[in-house]
């Protein structure tokens, strides 16, 4: 049976300090190394220059939506005021029961999802899907608007 | 009837400067921290430290020694030991610690009842050794 030895443990010992400290070494090495992204975001968001630009977009937004035949009839979910119940009309076509999710990006580009969303079962929820989008509104430096009524119409045909 | 205005475009422009706000708030904190990483990294990148401690951890042995008490086990976050003095026997167990600044202390504590204090030595830039032993004998008696 080998003798113990207090000799071996301090050895042993002093080995798990220097281990110790390369593993914390380590991840403050890991840290440190975030932090010239972090100063470059910090500066980004000290700029204003995004809420600015939110502001006229979602001026724009208010006429684009008027124009591609969008009503708002009631305000739903909780996220921000972002989601809405809305209806299509245009001309002799309407189209109830439409979702919109309005989204920000971090630089202030604005999209409105429209989506034709089947009725909630109890317990069911439905997340709807790219087919699923009747018209997309993005505002960012360039405006796109993608309509999908007559695909929507005619699926329901 | 359009009714555009149900859009609360108010609340979306105030949630997206919020946002905002909470994101810079939040990186501040880690930009101050980070400082304090900083500091840190260099004392751990100090070789220094690490052969002061290896020499501490000699030292507190002697030290150990020196104050009657035998180290049976070594373990990393536990000791067990004894003091051993004259007619006087006591079975101690504790831990032995050493800091990130390289600072070596062993701490060693009676057995249930009391859990008390009984041996103390620190090794850093100072030595100090706390006995309590005869306290502890005293007021068993």
């Amino acid at each position: 049976m080998p003798k113990y030895s207090l000799n071996d443990d301090v050895t042993l010992y002093a080995e798990y300090f220097r281990s110790s400290r390369r593993r914390e070494k380590g991840r403050l090495e890991r840290n440190l190394s975030y932090v010239p992204r972090w100063q470059q975001l910090l500066t980004k968001l000290n700029d204003n220059t995004p809420e600015r630009l939110l502001t006229e977009r979602l001026a724009k937004l208010k006429d684009l939506m008027k124009d591609n035949g969008l009503i708002v009839t009631k305000k739903t979910g909780f996220s921000y005021g972002r989601e809405y119940n809305t209806r299509y009309k245009k001309g002799d076509v309407e189209i109830k029961n439409l979702t919109t999710e309005i989204s920000i990006g971090p630089s202030g580009t604005v999209s409105v999802d429209v989506y034709k969303v089947p009725k909630k079962d109890e317990g069911y929820y439905y997340r709807p899907k790219a087919a699923d989008k009747v018209i997309r509104i993005y505002i960012g430096e360039e405006t796109r608007v993608t309509n999908n009524v007559l695909r929507t119409l005619v699926n329901k045909a | 009837m359009i009714e555009i205005d149900k859009v609360n475009f108010d609340g979306i422009l105030s949630s997206f400067k919020k946002e905002r706000e909470g994101l810079a708030y939040n990186l501040k904190r880690k930009l101050d921290r980070a400082e304090k990483w900083q500091a840190r990294f260099v004392k751990l990148t100090d070789a220094k430290i690490e052969a002061a401690a290896a020499e501490r951890l000699e030292k507190i042995k002697k030290l150990a020694v020196a104050s009657h008490i035998t180290i049976y086990k070594l373990n990393v976050g536990s000791v067990n030991a004894s003091y051993h003095r004259g007619d006087v026997t006591m079975e101690l167990s504790g831990w032995l610690q050493i800091s990130n600044e390289g600072i070596v202390s062993l701490d060693l504590f009676t057995y249930a009842p009391g859990y008390q204090r009984a041996v103390r030595i620190s090794v850093g830039k100072r030595t100090t050794i706390t006995n309590n032993i005869l306290q502890i004998l005293m007021s068993k008696t």
